[in-house]
């Protein structure tokens, strides 16, 4: 298999179609785009749904991809949409938040690992819209503008849905503010 | 430095932390912060928290998943990811319909691509005669080019009908009968539909045809013109928003072309247009705003109706209008819509609108009989901003009125940071409950009950009353001054502050409060210790103070305590919570350490004092723990081999307390087999009753 992770080779690989380039793609990027994905929604099932949509759509979608930025930049972009498509589908259904999992996170985490599942698990309770723009702003470094315009919303409401999500945060955290 | 302005906005700070304030602010905010610990710790805690999210990883994700997507795709299967704007003609809705619809099926949507091959030639149809009936009229309906149905003796037609309201129900209208080139039928709509979808199935329901699920569907006219309805069209927008975006955005360019003049079309389309596009290309955005130009004109002009109004400020936000702007249309529209204004009162904020443009406008709403509790939280802060005492009594009653010991509560952290304004505060209280001890009106519960509120709240109001007093007293009106005095010596919190109280009612001639407020200062004395939570080092004192020490400090604690909630306990009872506990039922602490082995180690440090003090031996075992954790927690007992725990005797079935983040205990009851998921034990041994771990 001659396709590099993220060079031409992969790209060309992609938009031919050619399924060992799928698979280099896929083992170069399914972990950002299970973790993207599993932020926003919140479930294992759903993440690796997504994942799923995501790579058989691949290939066809590469061939937009105009080579500016970030190969994996524009993945996870397009892993966004998807996800905050199936939240809204799932909002719904009111499906994704009933089947949340807990999970535990691994030892290499640089802040008390007490905070960061306390943390997590305050975040899978939050709201979808607002875990969404906290994910978004706090993870994925978007600016409120990019995420106004990913949530239907204007940039002032971005910064106030993340106000309320980090105050609620906050409380559920036994936290004062 | 005016009292006023102690702290910053939390949305200020809130955005600081973003890194999106303008410069000039920004540095307002980090000057600020400096002599600011309260602001400074809510900045830090935001940061933390983001960092904390950061840092989560998931599990990872199932490793067939690459083999499924391989399988599918060879299986034919595609997805259509969202990837790019579509690159749409200048004037959309000039372009062929079938270019528009392509491209728009690109976006939006992950949906997988499973539609049956077409057949355009001899695609069946269904036909409704009158093509837009009038609500409550007999329509025709003929269903032609039926392969699937061949052997079908009638089909049932199938209707999900929408009202003007947005109401939808499922309903069978019809039988159609075959005739020579098809199915035939008729059916009344109820006079209140306006809109319907329809499929065809046969009577036994095991064939079906949906229109390649895009249903068939029909609008009603409007009686007068003739022309499809505006709620009509409407109600077809909303209906399809919800379930088939692409069709949605053709339904709401129908109804923008057929009603280009009500903000109500442009309402309902942009949302789906924001939707799907993500943001909107430049040919979409202009038509936007040559709309919004229209309107504002046509507004201005008195062109608009009333009913136009609502559905023209929530068409001004979507496209981020400025708050003048807004706060223009609102002023003239004299009616206001709950979830409108609070977007509006966000918007002016967010606009830096002054407080005195707030002030006016949530006059002008409140004169209108607007009793939003958002519009007087806004108006009550504007007030203080802007020192106008007059405002603020008038909004502090207002914010009464509207009641909630949540209203409350925020009223009293506002309050407290100035005692000018808790003099506000109690004077109103004193009026609102004629006579009755104001505390008693629902403030005390906020201090009485909850642990937390007594640490925050109580300390702050009782300082500010005293001070409020004391002014009072200097001022020369003993009779205030006494009631202030009174009320700060309920606030029940500081054993040297309420000494001071009874001293200073003493002073003003008050003998029977001052010494009520003396009894307290000796029963603060006695439960908390002479100042604040912290107990005297070395103090003696009796036996039940020293266990509600041990609650306060285990409850603090608490907060770094995590056990893991994969452990599955059996309750043996109800939640308790921490201050309900009695005496002797701690017996066993566990917590979890080997998962999260960066346990801060002053927080065992403290458990480790606090549960000393009681007489409470506290042995920290690190079990199954690798040796570089075990080198890092230097307090801790290593037990790599788990022998330790045995001797301990933990591998029996325990009796032990679950501590979850609010604070609240469960009595806990744990098997054998479990235990091994609790790798470290904190194990106490108290004098009374004897320790479990010899049962």
């Amino acid at each position: 298999m001659s396709a590099q992770s993220t060079g031409p080779d992969l790209i060309r690989g992609l938009k031919e179609e050619d399924p060992d380039a799928l698979a280099a793609a896929y083992r170069a990027h399914h972990r950002m785009v299970y973790d993207t994905a599993f932020q926003l929604v919140r479930s294992r099932e759903n993440a690796e749904d997504i994942v799923q949509d995501v790579f058989i759509g691949l290939p066809e979608a590469t061939r937009k991809f105009d080579g500016h930025g970030s190969f994996s930049g524009w993945l996870r972009q397009i892993t966004v949409r998807v996800a905050l498509t199936a939240l809204r589908q799932a909002k719904r259904k009111r499906d994704v938040l009933r089947r949340v999992r807990w999970t535990l996170p691994t030892s290499r985490d640089p802040v008390p690992v007490t905070d960061v599942v306390a943390v997590d698990r305050a975040l899978a309770a939050l709201p979808a819209r607002l875990r969404a723009v906290f994910v978004l702003k706090e993870v994925h470094g978007y600016s409120h503008r990019e995420i106004a315009d990913m949530l239907s919303t204007t940039p002032g409401g971005s910064a106030q849905l993340l106000l309320r999500a980090r105050r609620r945060l906050a409380r559920s955290l036994g936290r004062s503010v | 430095m005016n009292p006023f302005r102690r702290h910053r906005p939390k949305l200020e700070l809130s955005r600081y932390v973003d890194g999106e304030l303008r410069p000039a602010q920004s540095r307002t905010v980090r000057a600020h912060l400096e002599d600011c610990p309260r602001c400074r710790r809510v900045v830090q805690e935001y940061r933390q928290i983001a960092e904390a999210a950061r840092s989560f990883q998931p599990d990872p994700p199932d490793d067939r998943i690459l083999e499924r997507v391989l399988e599918r795709r060879a299986a034919g299967d595609r997805v259509i990811l969202p990837v790019e704007m579509p690159r749409l003609p200048v004037e959309p809705r000039r372009a062929p319909r079938w270019i528009a619809a392509a491209a728009l099926v690109v976006v939006g949507l992950a949906a997988v691509l499973a539609l049956p091959p077409l057949a355009s030639a001899d695609r069946p149809g269904l036909f409704f005669m009158p093509a837009v009936p009038l609500p409550g009229q007999v329509v025709e309906v003929r269903y032609t080019g039926s392969e699937r149905f061949a052997l079908a003796e009638s089909l049932v037609l199938r209707a999900r009908l929408v009202t003007a309201d947005g109401r939808s129900r499922l309903a069978e209208v019809t039988t159609l009968a075959p005739d020579e080139d098809g199915f035939r039928g008729m059916f009344r709509l109820a006079d209140s539909v306006v809109y319907a979808e329809f499929a065809l199935e046969s009577l036994g329901g095991d064939v079906v045809d949906s229109n390649g699920r895009r249903y068939w569907q029909l609008v009603t006219a409007d009686p007068e013109t003739g022309r499809p309805s505006r709620a009509a069209l409407g109600a077809q927008v909303e209906t399809l928003h919800r379930r088939a975006p692409v069709l949605a955005i053709e339904a709401a360019e129908r109804l923008t072309r057929a009603y280009p003049d009500r903000p109500e079309s442009w309402y309902r389309r942009a949302p789906i247009e924001l939707s799907v596009y993500g943001s909107l290309p430049k040919a979409l955005s202009a038509i936007h705003e040559e709309r919004i130009k229209y309107f504002s004109e046509a507004q201005a002009a008195g062109r608009l109706e009333a009913g136009d109004l609502p559905w023209l400020i929530g068409y001004l936000r979507l496209f981020g209008r400025d708050a003048a702007h807004v706060m223009a249309t609102i002023g003239s529209a004299g009616l206001m819509h709950p979830i409108l204004l609070q977007w509006s009162l966000i918007d002016l904020q967010l606009a830096g609108a002054t407080p005195a443009q707030i002030l006016t406008f949530a006059d002008s709403i409140w004169m209108q009989g607007n009793r939003a509790p958002a519009l007087a939280d806004a108006a009550l802060t504007a007030a203080i901003e802007i020192t106008d005492r007059n405002a603020v009594e008038k909004w502090i009653s207002a914010t009464l009125e509207l009641s909630g010991s949540e209203r409350r509560r925020d009223l009293l952290f506002l309050i407290t940071s100035s005692p000018e304004l808790a003099r506000v505060l109690v004077d109103q209280l004193d009026t609102m409950v004629e006579g009755r001890r104001w505390n008693d009106a629902g403030v005390r519960p906020l201090h009485a009950t909850h642990a937390e509120h007594t640490r925050l709240i109580a300390p702050l109001l009782q300082d500010a009353l005293a001070r409020s007093a004391d002014q009072l007293l200097s001022d020369g009106d003993t009779a205030r001054a006494i009631t202030h005095y009174r009320q700060a010596s309920e606030a029940w919190w500081d054993r040297d502050a309420l000494l001071e109280i009874a001293a200073a009612l003493d002073a003003a001639g008050a003998i029977g409060a001052s010494t009520v407020a003396a009894n307290r200062a000796d029963m603060v004395g006695a439960i908390r210790g002479p100042a604040g939570p912290r107990p005297r080092e070395g103090g003696s004192r009796p036996i039940d103070a020293a266990w509600s020490q041990l609650r306060t400090d285990v409850m603090h604690s608490a907060t770094n305590i995590y056990l893991d909630p994969a452990i599955r306990v059996h309750h043996s009872g109800k939640p308790v919570r921490v201050d309900q506990i009695g005496r002797g039922e701690i017996r066993v602490l566990a917590v979890d350490d080997t998962r999260y082995p960066r346990r801060r180690e002053e927080d065992l440090a403290s458990l480790t004092d606090a549960l000393d003090r009681v007489g409470v031996r506290f042995i920290h075992v690190l079990a199954g723990a690798d040796p570089e954790t075990c080198a890092r927690q230097s307090s801790a007992v290593c037990d790599p081999d788990r022998q330790l725990v045995h001797e301990l005797g933990v591998a029996r079935t325990l009796d032990f307390f679950v501590m979850d983040r609010q604070g609240r205990i469960r009595f806990a009851h744990v098997p054998a087999d479990q235990i091994v998921l609790l790798p470290s034990v904190l194990r106490a041994a108290l004098p009374q009753p004897p320790p479990i771990a010899s049962k």
